[in-house]
């Protein structure tokens, strides 16, 4: 089996989407604790499931990239079939 | 919340045993106001059980009735220490004996009129069936004796109000074993629901479900109505009144008025394989005169669904025999998980094909809070005879309190014949399948409509 590898430039997006997933559900945190009115120390005492939101967020856009991808690998085949 | 003046800890309530747990309920009756939502408890307070813990003198009470639930009472009376069993009475000798033997040295009757004769007995316990309940109960109020009664009240409403008029006519204690009156979670859950914490009462909805045919076993077909009583018309009142009474006296007790007109079917449908005469499917419609209802359902041949007391606000719901109430707009999720939940139902609420309908407005989305701090005694309704720390102890150990002070509970008497009559009205809707109007010559001043 071919080994996979993953390229510097690679890991730098896929670190990347990961930290916008973790920003937003950060995000969505501090909104959450601002609108309800609960205490600041569910910043902290909510980490974990920021971290929860942060994967959930990052399979999701990684199933809808992956998703894009199929479809356009797809595209140019059928493409350049027809050329 | 605004339930900070009435929370009170599992280890104030029931500290080092049952005596403590009095006391624990009676200084909560003097700080908390407990006494507005159970007057019955104000024989407890700090104040009262002070006057009286100096006493050496025991109640010195007999028990006419001595099969599985006044073996019942007779192993809490063994906790209760100042109670003392002087006499037991039964006409099936075997039950006598069994009970002979739980207190050796309590004298033995066969008819209780010689049992009542006997001066040196302060007062009796009445764990009969619910046939003989009135014409005891009256006799040994008659012979000057303190009564407590098992529920209900009577097997007629006739009964129900000779006994009524009889206890307002002598100066005797009058208990009835509605031990959910002694019960610290419900105690708490009605003053939590007085203090406006699910908002305002919109009705109430009641079940006991069991899976079992009621039947004891019967060494000899002569004694069969004897043993089986509960499922014979002449002696007993059915489901209505050995399960309804307690669930309906907490309806009534919550809503602090009695329901105005009553509606039901009830059938036996299941258990047709012997001569019994009462239902063992009920489903009664209590309504109010302002139209919220109480919504009462039994039957004894599924055990789903157990038993529940459920009383439901506009804001929230109390459940008081789990233990537990939910708040609809519960803030004490946290803001994060508040957030999703909005942002879930806004998705589902604009999916065409489930309709806005399909948001989780159910129980999966509700936190179940507990009425009381700490593990929770829950009876799950499938006990024939009785369960630890359900009330019974300490309501028992307040009668026997009471036969030493000669101190009435205030509204016992009452909130027995409320439930009494509730329930046989629910026979009698059932049996009719009409709708009726709570009687005018049934009503008492306590009751309001």
């Amino acid at each position: 089996m071919k080994p996979i590898t993953l390229s510097p430039t690679v890991i730098a997006r896929e670190t990347g989407y990961l930290a916008a997933c973790f920003f937003v559900a950060l995000g969505a945190n501090i909104f959450a604790v601002i609108y309800f009115r609960r205490p600041a120390s569910e910043l902290f005492s909510q980490l974990g499931f920021v971290v929860a939101i942060t994967v959930a967020l990052y399979v999701y856009i990684l199933v809808l990239r992956l998703i894009y991808r199929g479809l356009r690998v797809a595209w140019n085949k059928i493409r350049t079939a027809f050329k | 919340m605004n339930n900070n003046n009435t929370t009170y800890s599992k280890s104030q309530l029931r500290s080092e045993g049952r005596r403590s747990f009095l006391k624990g309920l009676g200084v909560l009756a003097g700080t908390a106001g407990v006494i507005s939502v159970a007057p019955w408890l104000s024989s407890l307070t700090s104040e009262k059980q002070a006057t009286w813990d100096g006493e050496s003198r025991r109640a010195r009470v007999a028990l006419i009735g001595t099969g599985s639930r006044g073996q019942y009472h007779l192993h809490n009376l063994k906790n209760i220490p100042h109670a003392e069993v002087v006499a037991l009475c039964d006409i099936y000798e075997p039950h006598l004996k069994e009970a002979s033997e739980l207190f050796p040295e309590a004298k033995l009757y066969t008819d209780y009129h010689e049992l009542l004769a006997d001066p040196d007995i302060d007062g009796v316990i009445i764990a009969t069936p619910l046939g003989s309940h009135a014409q005891i109960t009256l006799d040994a109020l008659d012979a000057g004796k303190h009564v407590f009664c098992e529920k209900a009240m009577a097997l007629t409403l006739d009964q129900c109000k000779e006994v009524y008029e009889k206890y307002l006519d002598c100066d005797n204690v009058l208990y009835y074993c509605m031990q959910r009156m002694f019960d610290p979670k419900y105690v708490q859950g009605v003053a939590m629901i007085r203090d406006g914490l699910i908002g305002d009462v919109v009705g109430m909805r009641c079940y006991w479900f069991r899976n079992a045919d009621w039947r004891r076993d019967c060494p000899d077909p002569a004694y069969e109505r004897l043993i089986n009583w509960r499922l014979y018309k002449e002696t007993s009142g059915g489901l209505m009144t050995e399960l309804a009474s307690h669930q309906l006296e907490v309806c009534t007790w919550v809503a602090g008025k009695m329901p105005s007109k009553i509606l039901g079917t009830g059938d036996l449908i299941h258990w047709t394989d012997d001569e019994r005469e009462v239902y063992d499917t009920c489903n009664v419609i209590y309504k109010f005169s302002d139209g919220r209802t109480i919504s009462y359902e039994t039957l004894i041949s599924n055990k789903f669904n157990g038993m529940e007391d459920q009383i439901l606000g506009s804001k929230g719901t109390m459940n008081l025999a789990t233990g537990f109430y939910y708040l609809e707009d519960d803030d004490s999720r946290s803001g994060i998980k508040q957030l999703l939940k909005s942002v879930k139902d806004d998705i589902f609420a604009v999916i065409p094909a489930a309709g806005p309908s399909w948001r989780s407005e159910t129980a999966d989305s509700y936190i179940p809070h507990d009425i009381l701090s700490g593990p929770t005694y829950v009876n799950h309704g499938q006990s024939t005879v009785g369960v630890d720390h359900d009330g019974s102890e300490e309501i028992l150990s307040a009668f026997c309190q009471a036969c030493i002070t000669g101190e009435r509970a205030e509204n016992i008497v009452e909130e027995a014949y409320c439930a009494t009559t509730l329930c046989l009205l629910g026979n009698l809707a059932m049996e009719t399948g009409a709708t009726i109007d709570f009687p005018e010559e049934y009503k008492i001043p306590y009751m309001k409509f």
